[in-house]
């Protein structure tokens, strides 16, 4: 009995389990989904799914609380602004690809408990990453996220093009993180035994050992910008999303693109401060040619997911711009307002692809014309986020896009900006392109659109209210957030503004 | 000595890296993976025995093993899926998603 005691005060003295809460709600959760299947033998799956919303409440609820009232540091986590909003902005990204993939229970016949689960295990693997201080934690997270995606982007196991898709995605992101280890070698090894970030700038002497951290620095480039897609590590991304199931899609397009972000920001900022003249001129590089390639390449497309795909290349090359600008007085709020921003557009361009494809079973777009007559909600709420991503006035992605480049700007970045503008207008081009084939009647409708009313029936029918429901709501959030939120982006912006480190 | 040593892992690594990109069989490209990931435990092994406290290379160098043994059994479930639709594991015929 004593040595329990002990044992359990001396636990409670190390890990400051008020810190991890938010985790350790989403791991409850995660246990309750199993057994709950378990114990159910398949049936009732509806619940699955409303334990997973409940426990992302809760966490969302908690993490909230603690951002109000800053909590003790620690040796494995530290808790500062930054983190906690990247925390944060994953929930949400879990959250809402939860919402759009409840209609997905009742229209398939593969197993259905495991969906939630590889979501649960995916975004706990995205939220410790984004507090991760020490090189264990980093890696291990990042391939606890790397490997749950992997498997929901292979869940339709009968779809051949899934299946390829999870093959190329397990590949590549097992390279890339062996990449990423391998500069973690060099950087243990050259400062004398240290595993904790803070520790490494401490004991490694700059001066004596510029060429290995040089060596170091370009493979831990290789592995983050990976997970980033920026440009010659990008060539997964459109094979990945166009063979994925599109909620699947949906959920790793932001929730790994926010975590990859906070651990570039992070591993940059503190591990390579001298290097920050040779980085930055790599980086910015990067961003440009991303941006170029992202949008030029995205013009030519045919299938919506992979214009996505490209967008969402050319999106991080802006968000780019927002990590070289970071100074002082502003931290790296340009960055932090537009990934907020960008999850918002990108779910709810998910959000209506998503009941799209399920009632025609087509992804190109060329069967998205005439859609204005058939559901006029689905393309309002489109056209909305379409232009939101374009950068069109009113919406929130142009006042995203207006810090980022005004941010990008005063801090010296000329090249980048000018490149950004550009591009910027011609990936207008093919997002209006959709937004007028959609909105123009046609005399002959394709074939696909003409079954639209039949197959909308036969699936309202099916499935209850409620859930129906559950999509509609998640587009109108989405659709709500990137209007209003450039309108009230003060707030934001100064929530944002003190995470420099 | 020690460079020596670095060598040897340094070339684990590039021969794992050669076969990953230059093998036509699914089970082919995980065992590079796993070799790729080899030498990079070797290397973690290698730098920790020249210091005082070796608890952190050694803890690292198992997480590692973990996680190589995680995501090979990731890749021979996928590769069982794909054996299970084409009868076959070569992946140069996987070229459904193109440009």
């Amino acid at each position: 009995m004593n040595d329990i005691n002990s044992f359990l005060s001396r636990l409670n003295s190390t890990i400051n389990f008020s810190t991890i809460l938010p985790e350790i709600i989403l791991i409850v959760g995660l246990i309750t989904i199993v057994i709950t299947d378990l114990v159910n033998k398949g049936k009732n799956a509806i619940f699955l799914y409303k334990i997973f919303l409940i426990s992302t409440l809760v966490s969302m609820g908690i993490l909230f609380y603690q951002l109000i009232s800053v909590i003790a540091f620690e040796d494995l986590y530290t808790n500062n602004i930054f983190n906690n909003l990247f925390r944060f902005f994953i929930l949400i990204c879990s959250f809402i690809s939860v919402l759009l993939s409840v209609d997905y229970v009742l229209c398939s016949k593969i197993s259905l408990a495991e969906f939630p689960l590889f979501k649960i295990s995916a975004g706990l693997g995205g939220m410790i990453l984004s507090c991760a201080t020490n090189l264990i934690t980093i890696y291990v997270s990042l391939e606890f996220l790397a490997l749950s995606s992997c498997f929901l982007s292979g869940y339709t196991k009968r779809d051949i093009r899934s299946n390829e898709a999870s093959m190329k995605f397990l590949l590549m992101s097992g390279a890339s993180s062996s990449s990423l280890l391998y500069g973690f070698s060099l950087l243990y090894g050259f400062s004398d035994g240290q595993v904790q970030l803070d520790n490494i700038i401490d004991k490694i002497s700059f001066s004596q050992y510029l060429p290995i951290i040089c060596i170091s620095a370009a493979f831990i480039l290789a592995g983050t910008a990976f997970k980033l897609s920026l440009f010659p590590f990008h060539q997964w991304t459109p094979d990945v999303y166009e063979g994925s199931p599109t909620r699947v899609v949906a959920f790793f397009s932001v929730t790994s693109k926010v975590a990859a972000l906070s651990l570039f920001t992070r591993l940059f900022r503190l591990i390579f401060p001298y290097l920050s003249n040779e980085w930055h001129i790599v980086v910015e590089l990067l961003a440009i040619s991303s941006m170029i390639l992202g949008n030029l390449i995205a013009v030519t497309q045919r299938s919506f997911k992979r214009m996505l795909a490209y967008s969402s290349i050319s999106q991080i090359g802006y968000v780019m711009i927002g990590i070289l600008a970071a100074d002082l007085e502003n931290g790296y709020a340009s960055m932090l307002t537009y990934t907020f921003i960008y999850i918002f557009m990108n779910l709810g361009t998910f959000a209506r692809i998503t009941p799209f494809s399920l009632r025609t079973g087509t992804n190109n777009i060329r069967d998205y014309a005439g859609l204005y007559m058939k559901d006029p909600v689905l393309t309002f709420s489109l056209v909305l986020c379409l232009l939101s991503l374009g950068g069109i006035p009113p919406l929130s992605g142009f006042f995203g896009k207006h810090y980022l480049f005004w941010h990008g700007w005063k801090a010296g970045l000329y090249i980048s900006v000018t490149v950004a503008l550009v591009t910027s207008v011609i990936s207008i081009y093919y997002y209006l392109k959709i937004i007028k084939l959609m909105l123009t009647k046609t005399t002959n409708l394709v074939d696909t659109l003409k079954t639209y009313e039949k197959q909308k029936s036969l699936v309202s029918s099916v499935i209850s209210t409620k859930l129906k429901s559950s999509v509609e709501m998640a587009m109108i959030l989405c659709a709500l957030a990137s209007t209003l939120s450039g309108l009230f982006m003060d707030p934001i912006i100064k929530i944002t503004r003190n995470t420099f480190f | 000595i020690i460079d020596y040593e670095l060598i040897l892992s340094t070339y684990l690594v590039c021969v794992g890296f050669f076969g990953l990109i230059t093998s036509r069989n699914m089970v082919r490209a995980l065992m590079s993976l796993e070799l790729i990931l080899n030498g990079i435990i070797l290397n973690f092994i290698i730098f920790s025995n020249f210091f005082t406290n070796r608890e952190g290379g050694e803890i690292f160098s198992l997480f590692i093993i973990t996680l190589a043994a995680v995501e090979a059994a990731t890749g021979l479930a996928i590769s069982l899926s794909i054996h299970r639709i084409r009868k076959c594991t070569r992946i140069d015929q996987l070229n459904l998603l193109k440009w």
